[in-house]
């Protein structure tokens, strides 16, 4: 299928990799407290704007300017994923989570199952809903298991672990 | 696991070197995407690192306060509208620490490395 005339397919893939890297961030950033999460937020929106400014400048084209971002944003992945690992132990492990983290926690756990269920139902593999269960009751029995790590946020991004002094 | 106090791993020291490297070419605050690409450009290669490590690493030393960082006050002639830059600032303990990851053995690449003079 080749694209419509006046949209070049590097302006289509640099689209597509921009919209992948928004939805990315506010994925693994939805579980952080609001000021980090707005911030940086923030800075990676500015981060990809003047990504884009200095390609044009260099006169990059948008395939290259396409590669560029999607390979930082790959090697970026595993980082951000356990970023995320480690603060969702973190909200698991807080004996003192109030309804807002466990809104987060549950809502996380569904979004999981969902894509979960999702893949099963599209790739006609009806046993991954066991695999849906057994994730369940891990998490649940390895709840008290855990220790604590540091999330390697900054401290206000460990705001879950904080207790008001007395 | 807890690091010390002190303790740099190779992209803390990275960073502050690249921003203590800009500091010394005249710009005094620099945002996340020219430390970004000082490190990529200067830093030799295999340097490619992501925006999640890159902004992960810029908070934890912002957290140790070997950085110092604000929001771009006005907005830009370039970038009227559209998200703001946050600015960052290597500190005299900043380089204190940079120096010592130096002395001890940890690499930057080579235009990143600060002048000894």
């Amino acid at each position: 299928m080749s694209a419509p005339k006046g949209i070049s397919l590097g302006s289509i893939v640099l689209a597509t990799v921009l919209r992948m890297e928004a939805w990315w961030l506010l994925l693994i950033t939805a579980s952080m407290p609001m000021e980090p999460r707005d911030r940086y937020r923030e800075e990676l929106r500015s981060h990809l704007l003047d990504h884009l400014e200095d390609d044009q400048v260099l006169g990059r084209g948008s395939l290259k300017s396409a590669l560029r971002i999607s390979l930082r944003f790959v090697a970026g992945v595993p980082a951000d994923i356990a970023a995320c690992a480690r603060q969702s132990r973190l909200l698991l492990e807080d004996r003192s989570k109030g309804p807002a983290k466990r809104f987060v926690l549950i809502v996380g756990m569904t979004l999981a199952a969902a894509a979960l269920c999702a893949i099963a139902k599209l790739s006609g593999h009806p046993e991954l809903w066991f695999v849906v269960v057994g994730l369940r009751v891990a998490l649940l029995l390895g709840r008290k298991k855990w220790h604590s790590v540091g999330s390697g946020f900054p401290r206000p991004m460990d705001a879950t672990r904080h207790r008001p002094r007395s | 696991m807890n690091r010390r106090k002190d303790e740099l791993i190779q992209i803390e020291v990275d960073v502050l070197a690249a921003v203590l490297a800009l500091q010394k070419r005249g710009i005094g605050e620099c945002h996340g995407f020219l430390i970004g690409k000082t490190l990529e450009t200067d830093g030799g290669a295999g340097s490619l690192v992501g925006h999640g490590t890159l902004y992960k690493a810029l908070a934890r030393l912002e957290e140790r306060q070997f950085l110092r960082s604000r929001w771009e006050g006005n907005a830009p002639k370039d970038r009227p509208r559209g998200p703001r830059r946050r600015l960052y600032k290597i500190t005299g303990s900043g380089q204190r620490a940079l120096s010592a990851a130096i002395a001890q053995g940890g690499t930057v690449g080579s235009f990143l490395r600060p002048a000894s003079s």
